[in-house]
């Protein structure tokens, strides 16, 4: 059973620290929405990996940080 | 031994003979022969590669890291157009730097370029710091530094700065040993018996309502709130601009906008505070460039930037970092300030240095005006600064 590994908060904070709250509330509902998964507030393993990869897909340091997220959820 | 830190700073004509001369300045005073870090920042003004071979001739060996500059200062005087030289000589902090190349195409590989350099420290010297320096015009220092931050380690705090070049935005270069280059970084890896100690703070309160950014790419805002980001930019702040006797309806160079949008930068409501986003210049569709990666949907509020929060706000970044040094006994420091604070503060530039050296006593400042300043400790997802003062505290 996969267990909640990443809050939806988690994630928002770790971006709203470079482009603000608002900017990253918005980011992570595009990302959580075209993956398809439900807006929640724990996410399981299987489900972070999935967000972080989607947000590698994007440039610059959105990319970057996703990668450190994603090491920080393998290591969960 | 513990460590011993030194600066000088001078200025002249021929880059080979004053980097020579400011790097003898600093190892008169240094007290010992043993050198085991050379800092420089040097002004657009100078041959890099001669300021170096200059420093080199009196350092030797020893390890130099550095960057070209927007202005320099030590804990005695700031000046323009000028070298700034530190030296540390220490068995309680072990340095080892690298440099990456690349640095606009693949920040993450250029930060593994550098590491590949790094030399392993003894297991005495368990509290690792990395000084960053990135070159300025890249526009990728959040970028830089998320990439150290990812590849260095959750548990390595990082402090630094943008190279600059005297505001001409032309070319900006990070010195390793020497080699001056741009599109690049180095990185300085501490290894320290007891840790460095960081602090960050910028002067800024916000004066406009919440606004949205509805478009941009890139470093480029387009839209704030539907419409052009700068007609928006005037209207916000038009009254808070008449207090310091800038008519927004009379703003027609270049120079006059970008003084402008200095006294007036972004920003993002990170939660407890605002991050800085500076706003440079504005393009002929009524667009403004930033500093760095601006997204779509963020919401800020501009914010006005007095002089007097400017002195106050390096004043805390000293104290921030003094408190985390815990009591430590300083050799000396490093400070990281924006150039954008310089341009607010005009003459009383250094009464901010002043208001760090009233903080952290009466030890040797290392610093230079940057293009950015780079400033995370353990558990912050972001290190990327505009108009900001970061400290770094090196203990003996």
């Amino acid at each position: 059973m996969n267990e909640p590994t990443l809050t939806k908060n988690e994630l928002v904070n770790a971006y709203a620290q470079g482009i603000g709250i608002e900017g990253a509330q918005k980011l992570i509902k595009e990302i959580i929405d075209s993956l398809g998964l439900p807006d929640k507030s724990d996410y399981t393993k299987t489900e972070a990996i999935k967000i972080c990869e989607a947000l590698k897909q994007k440039d610059g340091f959105i990319k970057i940080l996703a990668c450190s997220l994603l090491a920080r959820v393998y290591i969960k | 031994m513990g460590t011993k830190f030194s600066t000088a700073i001078a200025k002249g004509e021929e880059s080979y003979t004053v980097g020579k001369q400011v790097a003898q300045q600093a190892l008169d005073k240094l007290g010992t022969d043993k050198i085991d870090l050379a800092v420089v920042y040097a002004s657009s003004k100078y041959n890099y590669n001669n300021v170096l071979k200059g420093v080199k001739e009196v350092v030797g060996d020893a390890l130099l890291i550095g960057s070209s500059s927007a202005g320099e200062f030590n804990e005695a005087k700031a000046d323009k157009e000028s070298i700034v030289c530190g030296l540390i000589s220490s068995d309680t902090h072990k340095f080892s730097a690298g440099l990456g190349t690349g640095l606009k195409e693949d920040q993450l590989e250029a930060i593994r370029k550098a590491k590949a350099s790094f030399s392993e420290a003894a297991d005495d010297f368990p509290h690792k710091s990395a000084i960053l320096h990135v070159d300025g015009l890249a526009g990728n220092g959040e970028e830089a530094s998320l990439a150290a931050l990812s590849e260095l380690g959750a548990d390595v705090t990082l402090s630094g700065g943008a190279a600059g070049d005297d505001l001409q935005f032309k070319e900006t270069k990070v010195f390793l040993n020497q080699q001056a280059v741009t599109d690049a970084l180095t990185v300085c890896m501490v290894s320290s018996k007891t840790p460095v100690a960081i602090g960050v703070k910028h002067g800024h309160s916000p004066v406009s309502e919440p606004l949205t950014i509805t478009k941009a790419k890139g470093n480029v805002v387009y839209e704030v709130d539907g419409r052009k980001a700068f007609d928006v930019w005037k209207e916000s702040v038009k009254e808070e601009a008449k207090k310091i006797g800038v008519d927004v309806d009379q703003l027609k160079t270049a120079e006059d906008i970008g003084a402008f949008l200095i006294r007036f930068e972004a920003g993002l409501e990170t939660g407890s505070d605002y991050k800085i986003r500076v706003p440079l210049s504005i393009n002929e569709d009524g667009s403004l460039n930033f500093a760095c990666t601006m997204i779509e949907g963020s919401v800020l509020r501009i914010c006005k930037s007095p002089k007097e929060d400017q002195i106050q706000s390096a004043k805390i970044a000293a104290e921030l970092a003094l408190k985390s040094s815990g009591g430590a006994k300083l050799a000396g420091a490093f400070v990281f300030d924006c150039v954008c604070r310089s341009l607010i503060l005009g003459e009383d530039f250094f009464e901010g240095v002043k208001a760090v050296k009233n903080v952290i006593g009466d030890v040797p400042i290392i610093g230079f005006e940057t293009y950015g300043e780079i400033g995370l400790i353990p558990g912050q997802l972001s290190g990327f600064h505009n108009t900001t003062t970061v400290v770094l505290l090196i203990p003996e």
